[in-house]
């Protein structure tokens, strides 16, 4: 069971004092994902594939990785909207890759519980 | 004992399973051919990759008639390529290392091809000209190091025939170098086109230039015709190359030359430099190969992937990152003398 939960601050003046940020960005946007796997080594796999690659920008996106159980918990946190929805599309896509590869080559075919997404979607938008 | 290989820095993605002697068991690919005029994007040819990759890996296996448990490594190419595409084809590499209980190698592609020649040709020592959509190089071997003789100062020789192929409207499919191949043998009149070697370096971003403004003018006034501008494009590019590897064959005294990359597969290239070799009169042999390994392939990772496997090398998960950047004499050739 996968779940997705996106945070959207309330705060506009952030847009308009962009110029004026320090050298550590706030990182306002913020999306949380749990995905559910049928063991935790699976979930560790998981997470051990796709923590290798860094984030392209750190100053713009955080990510992070956690093993809870035999679930995967990420956490993004990122500048903007935009830049947000390009780490987790990209890290999305690999997420998948990772985990047809579990499906396919793991020790049983199907070692994935259905995926169920429930995605929360940002307030006053 | 086997190793599988996994490639994928460009628009092609393949598997490869070798055996310890370079027997290559099994070898398929996919490429991602776009519409004529276009050329390809890193997101796209990701995509391309994430969903042909993995039936390639069960085809290999299943080609190769082999158990995973028979497999000493898993290789991937940690670059240089395009980023994405080259992640995608890492995280495979990553989970089936992990699922199976094998250890990664990092394979650089530019040396990935120069060993699948080396293999597949039996070539010892040759100096070698690598020629491809991204890379123009002219290499020989000394000291542990593939060094660079020689090498393009702006774009690769591919990406030009690539891009003058766009020019022109042609298919992309099999490849656009391919099909300017074509085109040139009905090519009768030869333009002249700028002829750009500095010292042992050579550029085409001008010569692509001239030929896109040529092109216009020269077919608006029917002065020339599509073949004749493939022909002299090619026999243009093609002289430079001839040109570099000959001087890089006097500093090495060497006389065999290897062809590898996408371009190597280019039968008129390989003429010009099997004349210059007989006229040379060094008694020295071209050695080639057909598209089958010429163009990026799987083979060509697992089999540096195993040489260096033998040499006790392997990447530990945590370093099993991609760069874009990754240059030929940056490998320490552990696995020759």
């Amino acid at each position: 069971m996968a779940a997705l939960t996106v945070e959207k601050p309330q705060l506009a003046g952030n847009h308009v004092a962009k110029d004026a940020q320090p050298a550590t960005q706030p990182l306002p946007f913020q999306l949380s994902g749990r995905i559910e796997y049928a063991s935790a080594r699976d979930a560790e796999m998981i997470r051990n594939t796709l923590a290798v690659d860094p984030e392209l920008r750190p100053d713009q996106v955080k990510r992070e990785l956690q093993v809870q159980g035999s679930a995967l918990v990420m956490h993004f946190q990122a500048t903007d909207a935009r830049t947000l929805r390009a780490a987790v599309g990209t890290f999305c896509d690999l997420l998948g890759l990772a985990t047809r590869t579990l499906e396919m080559f793991g020790p049983s075919a199907t070692s994935v519980v259905a995926m169920d997404t429930a995605v929360a979607q940002p307030t006053g938008s | 004992m086997f190793a599988l290989g996994i490639e994928g820095s460009a628009n092609k993605v393949g598997v490869g399973i070798v055996g310890e002697d370079g027997t290559i068991l099994a070898n398929p690919r996919h490429t991602y051919i776009t519409p004529p005029g276009q050329g390809f994007l890193p997101r796209q040819t990701a995509i391309h990759h994430q969903e042909h990759i993995l039936d390639l890996v069960q085809q290999a296996i299943k080609e190769a008639g082999i158990a995973p448990s028979e497999l000493c490594c898993i290789a991937f190419t940690k670059g240089p390529g395009m980023g994405a595409p080259l992640v995608s084809c890492a995280v495979v590499a990553r989970m089936l290392s992990q699922l199976w209980g094998i250890p990664l190698v990092g394979v650089n592609h530019c040396v990935g091809h120069i060993e699948m020649g080396r293999v597949v040709t039996g070539a010892q020592d040759p100096v070698v000209l690598y020629v491809s959509g991204g890379n123009t190089q002219v290499i020989a071997y000394s000291d542990r190091r593939y060094r660079i003789f020689g090498e393009t100062i702006d774009m690769a020789i591919g990406n030009c025939l690539d891009r003058f192929a766009r020019i022109l409207h042609l298919s992309n499919d099999p490849s656009p170098g391919y099909n300017i191949e074509q085109m040139a043998k009905g090519g009768s009149k030869f333009i002249e086109l700028p002829y750009v070697v500095k010292g042992m370096d050579v550029s085409f971003s001008g010569i692509l230039s001239f030929i896109e403004a040529a092109a216009h003018d020269l077919l608006a006034k029917e002065e020339a015709t599509r073949e004749d501008l493939c022909y002299s494009l090619q026999e243009t590019l093609f002289a430079m190359l001839v040109e570099i590897t000959e001087r890089a064959m006097a500093h090495c005294n060497t006389s065999d030359v290897l062809i590898v990359g996408g371009v190597g597969c280019n039968l008129r290239l390989q003429e010009m430099m099997q004349i210059m070799i007989m006229v040379g009169e060094r008694g020295g042999k071209l050695y080639h190969i057909d598209e089958r390994y010429c163009i990026d392939n799987g083979a060509m990772i697992a089999w540096p992937g195993m040489l260096a496997f033998k040499q006790g090398q392997v990447t530990p998960l945590e370093e099993s990152t991609c760069t874009q950047r990754y240059r030929t004499d940056d490998v320490l050739v552990t696995w020759r003398d």
